[in-house]
């Protein structure tokens, strides 16, 4: 089932004889559950396919199909919701706020779910997610004493506590040493086997070989597209 | 945006130093802008006053210019026949109204007064009454009754008081309390107390309505005058209902020829006249200073918020990633206006212990709150979503 179709896709940045044109016309299709790596160098236009995925930035052009939303149409209030309800996002800085503790953090997205029920059911999921991630012990504790492994795993908590359909990673071990980056990825293909859509943003060819798809983007363009 | 509510309180908490500069100015503001809607509304309402004093008749008071000799001369013994005769032409004329006005403090050795200690210690307001002034200024009472006609004729052991309203407190109508005068004991008995916020408007002295909520009234009876003294009180202060301006012309030739007093008279509208331009220009300059506070004020919530969006970019960012919308920010920010809008105003009604007109200043409290979240709002709106996300992930 199709979950993301993104048709001839262009963003351009800045006005006039200052345009950039970052994405020149990027057509995309993909699967509900899939995992994909999207690489490419610097500058090539990777994080804003990213923000285009995720709704935080409109495209200058083409069309974007989310689930059987037409993205194009939506108002920013929907889009708003959009992001809450489908997206879960873990960014290489983490993205956390520093002085929140642990569980403020992750219960963040709940702040913005307007139905009362979900928001009570997926407060009552919030345990049992810290403790899959192994923060039980840390949840009452400022985010700013973390180290930054345990970061980007209230990154994840945060991402995951309104069980969104997709993970959109930028770079999420870009900051992180070896050892908690492998632990970082497992938790992320792990969320892939649960059904999780994940998509993650990477330099690292480590990464993008435990996926089962790699799009390369050079230049504002798909350059490879492959599967696994 | 209950949530959010939370939030911007914890926001403020988190920057209370410059919170509570903040109160200052706020709290400074709305007092300034009070005291204006007081003083117009004052002069308003003396305006209507004075209008509806003045409507059949005009109304003059007579402004005592007697020089310090004359003042010692009226004291006199050989000269109480002249000043007896000049308050009978004054005070009981049957082709004008007069009214004394001039209030007096006493001291009366009842611990009863204690509680309405003023500044000079247990002291008291007096006035002698006429039925002019019950009927002039509307006065009723709220207990017991007001002098009829004996009472400022008949002579008892005891004088009639009407005690205002702030009185009841302590005394209860029949009760008895004494004092000395001038080395002479009178005896009162409280006959009434006046309605709460019972005025008289006295165009010499002020522009302000004066409150007779801690006055005493005792008839303007000669037969309980102990002295000259007596006499010459209500003569200090003289409000006149003529029939022509000839007759305020002959007091004071009459005046003239005893040689005790000099008195100009003046008509009341002139005088409201004089007070008004004199007002006017006091409000013009308190609205030039209320206009320059205000601005700082503006600025100041301004600037306060602009760098605390300034701060808050990352945060902001983090919360638009997780579905915030510019909605919520925005409460988020405006709602931090609110506790300033409701301490401010408890702190003005607390201070200057009145609500009037709190809804006009309420009403303006809110334009400068809508003019204070304005830029910010607009600043917050211009950053958008994706330029704070990309300030933070790019």
């Amino acid at each position: 089932m199709t979950l993301i179709k993104l048709n001839h896709i262009k963003k351009n940045f800045g006005a006039k004889e200052a345009e950039v044109q970052a994405l020149k016309g990027i057509s995309l299709e993909i699967k509900a559950g899939e995992l994909i790596a999207i690489t490419g160098t610097s500058g090539s236009g990777k994080s804003t396919l990213l923000n285009i995925l995720g709704c935080l930035e409109e495209q200058t052009s083409g069309s974007y199909m989310l689930s059987d939303h037409e993205i194009n149409s939506k108002s920013k209030l929907e889009l708003a919701r959009l992001r809450n309800e489908m997206f879960g996002f873990v960014l290489q800085d983490f993205s956390l706020i520093e002085s929140y503790t642990v569980k403020q953090n992750m219960l963040l997205p709940l702040l913005y779910v307007k139905d009362k029920k979900r928001k009570k059911v997926r407060q009552e999921m919030f345990m049992e997610l810290v403790d899959k991630l192994g923060l039980t012990e840390k949840i009452n504790t400022k985010v700013a004493l973390l180290s930054g492994g345990q970061k980007q795993r209230v990154a994840i908590g945060r991402a995951l506590i309104n069980s969104p359909k997709v993970i959109l990673a930028d770079e999420p071990t870009g900051s992180l040493d070896k050892k908690t980056s492998a632990e970082i990825l497992d938790l992320l293909l792990t969320l892939n086997k649960e059904g999780k859509t994940v998509i993650i943003i990477t330099h690292d060819p480590k990464v993008a070989n435990h996926c089962d798809r790699e799009i390369q983007i050079e230049d504002g363009i798909i350059f490879k597209d492959i599967l696994r | 945006m209950k949530e959010q509510f939370y939030l911007s309180m914890h926001d403020l908490w988190n920057r209370k130093k410059n919170v509570l500069s903040l109160l200052l100015q706020m709290t400074l503001t709305f007092l300034l802008i009070q005291f204006i809607f007081n003083a117009v509304f004052e002069l308003q309402n003396l305006r209507q006053e004075v209008g509806r004093l003045t409507e059949v008749q005009d109304m003059y008071f007579l402004l005592d210019v007697s020089t310090t000799e004359q003042f010692f001369q009226a004291f006199e013994p050989e000269n109480i026949e002249k000043v007896i005769s000049f308050f009978e032409f004054i005070f009981e004329n049957e082709s004008f109204k007069a009214l004394p006005l001039q209030t007096n403090t006493f001291l009366p050795p009842d611990e009863r007064f204690d509680a309405f200690e003023g500044n000079m210690g247990s002291t008291m307001s007096f006035m002698y009454a006429t039925s002019l002034l019950e009927a002039l200024f509307d006065l009723n009472t709220i207990s017991g009754r007001f002098f009829n006609e004996t009472d400022y004729v008949n002579h008892y052991d005891y004088i009639p008081v009407v005690l205002g309203f702030d009185f009841m407190d302590a005394f209860e109508v029949g009760d008895i309390f004494e004092d000395s005068f001038h080395g002479y004991l009178e005896n009162f008995k409280v006959i009434g107390f006046l309605e709460q916020n019972s005025t008289y408007v006295d165009l010499m002295s002020s522009w302000h309505f004066q409150s007779l909520d801690r006055v005493m009234l005792r008839p303007l009876n000669q037969n309980h005058s102990l002295d000259v003294s007596y006499f010459l009180i209500p003569l200090s202060k003289i409000y006149v209902i003529p029939e022509s301006t000839d007759q305020m012309r002959e007091i004071v030739t009459y005046s003239d020829e005893l040689g005790l007093f000099s008195f100009m008279f003046r008509n009341m509208n002139d005088q409201l006249e004089l007070l008004s331009e004199e007002r006017m220009m006091w409000i013009q300059s308190q609205l030039f200073l209320t206009g320059l506070i205000t601005i700082l004020t503006l600025v100041s919530f301004t600037i306060s918020l602009l760098q605390f969006i300034d701060k808050k970019r990352h945060e902001f960012g983090i919360h638009y990633l997780v579905g915030a919308r510019n909605k919520d920010i925005s409460f988020r920010i405006a709602f931090q206006v609110i506790p300033f809008l409701i301490v401010g105003s408890l702190i003005r009604i607390g201070l200057l212990n009145q609500m009037d007109y709190g809804w006009l200043t309420m009403g303006i409290s809110l334009l400068l709150s809508i003019l204070i979240c304005l830029i910010p709002l607009v600043r917050m709106s211009n950053l958008n979503l994706s330029a704070l996300i990309r300030w933070r992930i790019t």
